[in-house]
């Protein structure tokens, strides 16, 4: 694959799934730090594009890119300036569109997004897929995982956050 | 709040950004990508033109005095063998960043053990690379010894030789020492305890 090939590819897959980024993100990452994650996850996906042969389809492949460069993520001082000075020029977060979300939406969002950060990351990252609608074999063919696997984490993990959920609302 | 609202407000646009912003986002990172390789590679190019004719320089001149020059002067090799040392392992880094990476699309697990086993080769190349540095510093000592026996550095500029080098294996060092703590070690931590939790169900 040539460097264009590979640019077009990665841009034409920023553009659809750019959702599954931003869940990712969101899930793994708070403040500045989320500029930095998307940074490590565009590079891991610009670099895997030569990769992908087409024998799955694309969202899966950038299912697995992203979830595992989330994974494998850890802040580093110098990296984190270099990439929050970067992403940080690009407003590329999700905004409430005027008329069609209710006006606490981004509340109720964030709220979601700090009861799955409390999760385990294996378990969030398993949890953000089903919340994605992806089904048990799915998500078991991106982590490599059997689907009973997949089903018995899951239920512990929706358990986990119902009950954070719910101390949250109560509180 | 129940699996239906939960459904709802995941699907929300509040958390679906457009597909404009993704097509920016990746403009932006490709031309970024593009500027800061294009200044890699012109600096990389320059110092490569710098080195070469400084080293033709220093070939010539002990060259034109025949084999007795060679000896008198044979601590320059080591010298400029250095920078060009160096140099290698900026080009090495600068064509392996364009170098295609297939361990991040892998299943976890593998791609787990294949980050392991990257993390362990780095830290080895790190070890070799810090040896090399060790090795080279009484060698480099040696060297200036010999260059001012022979008669070709005065004494200040001895002085100012081993200040300079003395400089550069002590950044080098630095750097060495940062990367192995500061990256490659939180990123086998990072690897260890993902490699727990998936054991741990």
């Amino acid at each position: 694959m040539n460097a264009a090939a590979q640019d077009e590819l990665f841009t034409s897959w920023m553009r659809d799934h750019i959702a599954i980024l931003h869940h990712v993100v969101h899930a793994f990452a708070v403040g500045d730090d989320r500029n930095d994650l998307m940074q490590e996850i565009m590079i891991g996906l610009w670099r895997a594009v030569p990769a992908f042969h087409g024998d799955s389809r694309s969202s899966t492949f950038v299912y697995r890119v992203a979830h595992n460069a989330a994974l494998l993520w850890h802040r580093t001082e110098r990296k984190h300036r270099r990439h929050v000075a970067i992403a940080g020029e690009i407003d590329w977060m999700a905004r409430p569109e005027d008329g069609r979300s209710r006006s606490d939406t981004p509340s109720r969002l964030e709220a979601v997004y700090v009861a799955i950060r409390s999760l385990p990351p294996i378990d969030r990252s398993l949890l953000l897929l089903s919340l994605d609608g992806l089904s048990y074999r799915e998500i078991a063919a991106i982590h490599g995982f059997t689907e009973s696997n997949v089903g018995a984490r899951l239920t512990r993990a929706r358990q986990q956050l119902a009950e954070l959920m719910n101390s949250g609302e109560s509180k | 709040m129940n699996p239906e609202s939960l459904n709802d407000l995941w699907n929300s646009s509040a958390n679906r950004p457009g597909s404009a912003a993704g097509k920016q986002l990746a403009s932006h990172f490709l031309s970024r990508l593009r500027r800061r390789r294009r200044l890699r590679a012109f600096w990389l190019a320059w110092t490569s033109f710098l080195l070469t004719a400084a080293s033709v320089l220093a070939v010539n001149h002990g060259g034109r005095r025949g084999l007795e020059g060679v000896n008198g002067q044979w601590a320059l090799l080591p010298l400029l063998a250095l920078p060009w040392m160096a140099l290698g392992y900026f080009w090495w880094a600068f064509f392996r960043q364009g170098t295609v990476s297939r361990e991040s699309a892998l299943p976890l697990r593998v791609a787990l053990v294949a980050a392991q086993e990257a993390n362990t080769a780095q830290r080895h190349h790190l070890r070799l690379v810090g040896g090399l540095f060790a090795a080279m510093v009484p060698l480099t000592a040696v060297a200036i010894w010999q260059l001012h026996a022979a008669g070709k550095t005065p004494g200040n500029q001895v002085w100012s030789m081993a200040v300079v080098l003395a400089v550069i294996f002590i950044l080098g060092g630095l750097g060495l020492l940062a990367r192995h703590r500061l990256q490659l070690v939180p990123e086998q931590r990072t690897i260890e305890a993902r490699l727990r939790e998936l054991d741990a169900s």
